[in-house]
C-alpha cells in the first residue's frame, strides 16, 4: 500500500507546487506530514521512475534557485487525471473506513 | 526458466544502457548537493551536512539498485512474467486453450489459405533474373510474322521473345502422353532470365525452319524430367518424339521454374522453327491472321516501360505494314495499322487465371474475414467471462495498464498458437482448393511455398486478431473501480456493463454468421442456377473422343473420308445410338469465329468484331448426337457433298441477331472474307452452349457440313450418344475402335459431362468453401451463445432458486431463460433483414447470377439488449 500512497503524495505535491526536483518533493512530503513521515529520501526515486514509466509525470534537467543543476518533474495530463481518480477513490475508501470504524458496539 | 530470465534481464539492462545509470547518478549527485546546501544554510558544518544528507538518502548503492530494478522490471521482466503467467493460465485451462487455438487456427487458416493462393497467383514474381525488367505486349495474342518483325528491332530493348502454348502427344520410349508443349523463340529463356539446371537452353541458332545444326531440340521442365525420365542423369543424350519428329533433349530447367505463365506449367519447350515439322501442312507459322502467341520484352537497364513503349511505337508502322494480312478490306487495314503497341509490366508473369479468379478469391477473402471476426467476438466473450480474476487483482492494487498488458500477452500467445495451426491448415487447404479448380482440360499448377509474404501476412492477421479480441474486452473488464469489483464478487447487479458487452458481442457473432450463411446460400444458389440452366445439349449420354492424326498421314482432302470411316466404326459399337464428327466439341474451350459479310447479298454494317458468328463444321447426325432440337428445316444429310450447293444451319441467336428473327430457311449467308462462299440456310436449331464459360450466352452460331469443306484439319472430334451399357467400358471400346480404324491416331475419350463439370469448377469451389465458412461461423457463434447463456444462468442461480421456492415451475424457469436469450437471435436476424436487401445484394449481384424476389422490408428497432 505504501507504494501507491507515496505515488499519490508525489502527484499531489507536484500538483500543488508545480515543477519540482526529487529532493524538493521529498522535503515537501516530509514537511506536509508534519515530520511524521520520516523515510529515506532515496525511496522516492524508484517511485518517481515508476510514475514516469506510467506516463503520469515527465522529467527534464533544469537549474535550481541556488544555481544547482537538478532534474525537474512535471505532472502530465494523464497524471492529473490519475490524481483526480486516485483522490476520489482514497476519499471514498477513508469515508467507508471511518464510518466502519465509528460503529459502536450494539448492546 | 531462471537462466533464461537472467539472460533476458541482462539484455534489457544492456539495452537500457549505461546512459540511464549515469543520468541517475547525476540526479543523485544533484540531490545530495541540494540537501547539503540546505543543511549548510541551516547552520551545519559542511562535513556534518554531507554526512546527514547521505544518511537521509538511505545508502547510495541501495537506492541505485532499487532504481535499476524498477527500470529493468518494467522493460523485460514484466514481459517475461506476463508470458509465464499467461502460459500457466492456459495450461491450467487446457480445454479453453485448445478450443481457442483451434477456432483461431480455423479463422486465421482460412485467411492464410486464400492469401497463399492470391500470393502465388498475383503477387509472386517469376523465379527469374530481374523480373522487374520484363514487359508483355498487351492485349490479344500476336502473329508469328509480327514477332519476327519485332525481333528485327531487338536493339530497341534488351531482348524480344515469344511463346505459344499447345497440348500434344509426346512419346518417350514409345509411350505416349498428352503433355503441355510450349513453342518458344530462340533465346526465349535468356530474355526471360532463366538459366538451365542441366545442359543449355534454346538458342537463336536452334530456331531455324526445320531445326538448327543440332536438328530439332527440346528443353524440358524439372518436373517433366522427374516424371517422364525418372530423373535420368544421362538425360542430355535422350530424345522425345512429337508426332513422329524426334527432338534431342538439350536442357533441363531448374526446379520451381514453371515458365512465363502463372498457373500453367510447361512440360516441353521447342523452337518455333520446328512447328512446321510437327504440324506439317497445318502450320500456322507464316499465317498473318493467326493470332496465337505472346510477345515478351526484357527492358534495358534503367529503361522504363514508357521509354520502351515509345521506341516500339516509332517502329510500329514498319512492323504493321510488313505483316499486313493479305485479305483485309481497306477499313480493316486502317484499323490494323492504327492499333497502338502497348506494354504492360510482367514481373509476375502472365496468367489467364488472374482475371478469372480475382472475384472468387475476393469473395472467399471476405468470407474468411467474417469467420475471423466471429472468432474474435467469440474469443472476446470467453475472455470477458474470465474477467472475475481481473477485478480481484484490480482491487488488490494492480494497475490497469498492467492487467491489459497481461491480457494482451495472453491473447498474443493464443493467436500465436492459432497462427501456427492456421499455417498448417492453409498448407493443406490451399492445395485442396487448387486441386478443386484444376481439371483434366485445364490443369492448374501453382507454386505455393510459404514465402515471407505469407508468413508476414499470417503474423499480421494474428496480431490484429489478438488486439481485437483482447484489448477491447480487457478495457471493459478493467474499467471498474475496486469498490465495484469487490461488490461484484458478492452479487450480480442488473444492467452491468459487462453483460451488455457480452450480449452485444453475441448479437454481433450471430449477425455475422447469418450474413455468411446468406452469402453462402446465394453462392450455392448461383451454382445450382448455373448448373441447372438449359444447355441446349444433353451432356449425360454423350462421350467425346478427341482424335489427332499423325503428321501428314492423311492428305487434307482425303481426311473427310477417313473421318466418316471412324464415325461409322463408332456408330457400330454395341450400346451406341448415333455418332457424329465435328471440328471440335461444344464447351471444350476450342472455338472458331468469323465475320458475317452479307445476308441475301446485303452487306452488314460495322467492323469485323461487330459481325462475329461462331462456327463449327459438323457431320450429319451431329444435332441428334448432342440432343440439340431442330426448330425448322432439316439437318445436314449425306447429299450435302462438294458437288451440291453449299448449305448451312443457324441457331436462334443468329436468327435474332442478323435476320431480325425472320424465317432463315432459304436465305443466303456469306462469311469469311473474299474466299468465303455464300451458303443457303437449310435449318434452324435451338441455342446450344458453345463456350466453356456458362455465364456466356450461346453466341450466334453457324454450322457448316464437314462434307462441303475442301480440306479438314488434322484433328477431329468423334462424339457418340450412348443408349445403354457401362459408359466406362464404352470409353475403352470407343478408343480402341478409333485407333483401329486404319490410320495411326491418338485418341482421348471423355464424357461431355466432364466439360460441363469443368465449366462449373469456379462456382462449385466458391459455393463449397463459402458454405463451409458459413457453417463454421455458425458453429462458433453457437458455442458462444451457449457459453453466454450458461454463464448468465450460473450467475442467476440464487435468483432462480428463490423463484423456484416461491412456486415457479421448472418449465417457467426454462421459458424465462429462453425469452432472455431469444433476443440475441431475433435482433441479429432483424438487423440483417433491414440492411440486407439494399447494399449487400447490390454488391453481390455483380458477382453472383441471382434471381430473387423483392423482400418486404421489416420495420423494428435495430438492436436491443437484455440484462
Amino acid at each position: 500500500m505504501w507504494q501507491g500512497t507515496l505515488a499519490l503524495m508525489i502527484l499531489k505535491t507536484l500538483d500543488v507546487m508545480g515543477d519540482l526536483h526529487g529532493y524538493g518533493i521529498a522535503r515537501r512530503i516530509e514537511q506536509t506530514s508534519g515530520d511524521q513521515l520520516v523515510v529515506n529520501y532515496g525511496t522516492i526515486y524508484p517511485a518517481l521512475l515508476k510514475l514516469e514509466q506510467e506516463g503520469s509525470i515527465s522529467s527534464a534537467w533544469g537549474v535550481s534557485e541556488n544555481g544547482r543543476k537538478a532534474k525537474y518533474y512535471r505532472l502530465t495530463r494523464a497524471g492529473r487525471r490519475q490524481l483526480a481518480a486516485a483522490t476520489q477513490e482514497w476519499q471514498d475508501t477513508t469515508a467507508i473506513m471511518s464510518r466502519f470504524l465509528a460503529q459502536e458496539r450494539e448492546s | 526458466m531462471t537462466p533464461l530470465r537472467a539472460i533476458v534481464a541482462r539484455l534489457g539492462a544492456a539495452l537500457a544502457g549505461h546512459r540511464r545509470d549515469r543520468d541517475f547518478d547525476g540526479e543523485l549527485e544533484s540531490h545530495l548537493a541540494l540537501h547539503i546546501d540546505d543543511n549548510v544554510s541551516g547552520g551545519m558544518p559542511p562535513d556534518e551536512a554531507r554526512r546527514m544528507a547521505l544518511a537521509r538518502l538511505g545508502g547510495v548503492n541501495s537506492v541505485r539498485e532499487a532504481h535499476r530494478e524498477q527500470r529493468r522490471f518494467t522493460v523485460v521482466d514484466a514481459l517475461v512474467r506476463d508470458v509465464r503467467h499467461g502460459a500457466r493460465l492456459l495450461r491450467r485451462h487446457p480445454l479453453f486453450a485448445i478450443v481457442a487455438v483451434l477456432s483461431l487456427g480455423l479463422g486465421i487458416g482460412a485467411n492464410a489459405a486464400v492469401f497463399t493462393i492470391a500470393n502465388a497467383l498475383m503477387l509472386r514474381s517469376l523465379p527469374v533474373h530481374e523480373p522487374e525488367r520484363l514487359a508483355l505486349l498487351s492485349n490479344d495474342s500476336w502473329t508469328y510474322p509480327i514477332l519476327e518483325e519485332l525481333q528485327r528491332h531487338r536493339a530497341l530493348v534488351a531482348g524480344v521473345a515469344g511463346w505459344a502454348n499447345d497440348a500434344v502427344v509426346v512419346r518417350v520410349d514409345g509411350r505416349g502422353e498428352r503433355d503441355a508443349l510450349q513453342y518458344v523463340s530462340g533465346g526465349f529463356f535468356e530474355v526471360l532470365g532463366a538459366n538451365p539446371r542441366l545442359g543449355r537452353t534454346i538458342s537463336i541458332d536452334d530456331d531455324r525452319r526445320g531445326g538448327g545444326i543440332d536438328g530439332p531440340v527440346a528443353v524440358i521442365s524439372h518436373a517433366y524430367w522427374q516424371r517422364r525420365f525418372g530423373g535420368d542423369a544421362a538425360i542430355l543424350s535422350r530424345a522425345l518424339t512429337i508426332d513422329g519428329v524426334s527432338f534431342a533433349v538439350v536442357g533441363v530447367m531448374p526446379e520451381g521454374f514453371f515458365g512465363p505463365e502463372v498457373g500453367r506449367a510447361f512440360d516441353v519447350a521447342v523452337p518455333f522453327g520446328t512447328e512446321p515439322l510437327v504440324r506439317g501442312g497445318d502450320s500456322v507459322l507464316d499465317r498473318r491472321s493467326t493470332w496465337w502467341l505472346n510477345v515478351l520484352f526484357r527492358l534495358g537497364p534503367g529503361q522504363s516501360i514508357a521509354d520502351a513503349e515509345q521506341a516500339l511505337r516509332a517502329v510500329q508502322p514498319l512492323v504493321r505494314e510488313a505483316t499486313m494480312p493479305e485479305h483485309y478490306r481497306p477499313q480493316d487495314r486502317e484499323r490494323y495499322l492504327s492499333g497502338l503497341f502497348t506494354l504492360e509490366p510482367a514481373s509476375t508473369g502472365r496468367s489467364t487465371l488472374r482475371t478469372r479468379y480475382e472475384r472468387p478469391l475476393g469473395i472467399l477473402a471476405m468470407a474468411g474475414v467474417l469467420v475471423l471476426l466471429v472468432t474474435c467476438a467469440n474469443m472476446a466473450n470467453l475472455l470477458l467471462a474470465r474477467a472475475h480474476g481481473m477485478s480481484t487483482r484490480l482491487a488488490l492494487g494492480a494497475s490497469r495498464s498492467r492487467l491489459i498488458r497481461q491480457l494482451l500477452v495472453e491473447g498474443l500467445l493464443l493467436a500465436g498458437g492459432g497462427a501456427l495451426a492456421g499455417l498448417g491448415l492453409s498448407w493443406f487447404s490451399s492445395r485442396l482448393i487448387v486441386g478443386m479448380i484444376s481439371t483434366a482440360d485445364s490443369p492448374v499448377h501453382l507454386e505455393m511455398g510459404a514465402d515471407w509474404r505469407v508468413l508476414a501476412f499470417t503474423a499480421c492477421v494474428a496480431t490484429v486478431t489478438a488486439l481485437l479480441f483482447s484489448v477491447v474486452p480487457s478495457m471493459r473488464a478493467t474499467n471498474v473501480s475496486p469498490n465495484d469489483a469487490i461488490r461484484e464478487q458478492s452479487r450480480a447487479v442488473a444492467g452491468e456493463g459487462r453483460l451488455m458487452a457480452t450480449h452485444a458481442l453475441v448479437v454481433a457473432q450471430v449477425a455475422l454468421s447469418l450474413a455468411l450463411l446468406v452469402v453462402a446460400g446465394l453462392l450455392v444458389r448461383t451454382f445450382t442456377t448455373l448448373s441447372s440452366q438449359p444447355l441446349g445439349l444433353d451432356p449425360g449420354r454423350v462421350l467425346v473422343a478427341d482424335v489427332s492424326l499423325g503428321r501428314d498421314s492423311v492428305e487434307p482432302d482425303a481426311r473427310y473420308a477417313f473421318y466418316a470411316q471412324m464415325r461409322s466404326a463408332a456408330a457400330g459399337l454395341p450400346g451406341v445410338d448415333v455418332a457424329a464428327t465435328s471440328s471440335f466439341a461444344p464447351m471444350s474451350g476450342a472455338g472458331w469465329n468469323t465475320a458475317v459479310d452479307t445476308i441475301d447479298g446485303r452487306s452488314l454494317p460495322g467492323g469485323d468484331r461487330e459481325r462475329v458468328a461462331w462456327l463449327n463444321a459438323v457431320s450429319s447426325d451431329f444435332f441428334a448426337t448432342y440432343g440439340t432440337a431442330l426448330r425448322a428445316g432439316r439437318a445436314f444429310a449425306a447429299t450435302d457433298d462438294l458437288a451440291a450447293p453449299p448449305v448451312a444451319i443457324v441457331n436462334d441467336a443468329f436468327v435474332l441477331r442478323y435476320m431480325n428473327g425472320e424465317d432463315p430457311i432459304g436465305r443466303l449467308v456469306k462469311e469469311g472474307g473474299p474466299e468465303g462462299q455464300a451458303r443457303v440456310v437449310v435449318g434452324r436449331v435451338a441455342d446450344a452452349r458453345y463456350f466453356r464459360d456458362l455465364r456466356r450466352e450461346p453466341p450466334p452460331t453457324l454450322y457448316v457440313p464437314q462434307s462441303q469443306l475442301p480440306a479438314l484439319g488434322s484433328s477431329v472430334v468423334v462424339s457418340v450418344r450412348v443408349r445403354s451399357g457401362n459408359p466406362l467400358e464404352l470409353e475403352r471400346a470407343l478408343a480402341s475402335a478409333l485407333e483401329n480404324a486404319g490410320q495411326p491416331v491418338t485418341v482421348r475419350v471423355r464424357p461431355l459431362e466432364q466439360s460441363v463439370r469443368g465449366a462449373l469448377v469456379q462456382e462449385r469451389l466458391v459455393a463449397t468453401v463459402g458454405g463451409f465458412f458459413g457453417a463454421l461461423a455458425l458453429l462458433i457463434a453457437g458455442v458462444g451463445l451457449y457459453g453466454v447463456t450458461a454463464y448468465s444462468v450460473s450467475r442467476r442461480r440464487a435468483e432462480l432458486g428463490i423463484r423456484l421456492t416461491l412456486g415457479a415451475t421448472p418449465a417457467g424457469i426454462v421459458s424465462l431463460v429462453f425469452t432472455r436469450v431469444a433476443p440475441c437471435w431475433s435482433d441479429s436476424v432483424w438487423w440483417w433483414a433491414r440492411r440486407w436487401p439494399c447494399g449487400w445484394r447490390r454488391s453481390c449481384g455483380r458477382c453472383c447470377t441471382i434471381s430473387s424476389r423483392p423482400t418486404p422490408a421489416p420495420s423494428r428497432a435495430p438492436l436491443r439488449c437484455w440484462s
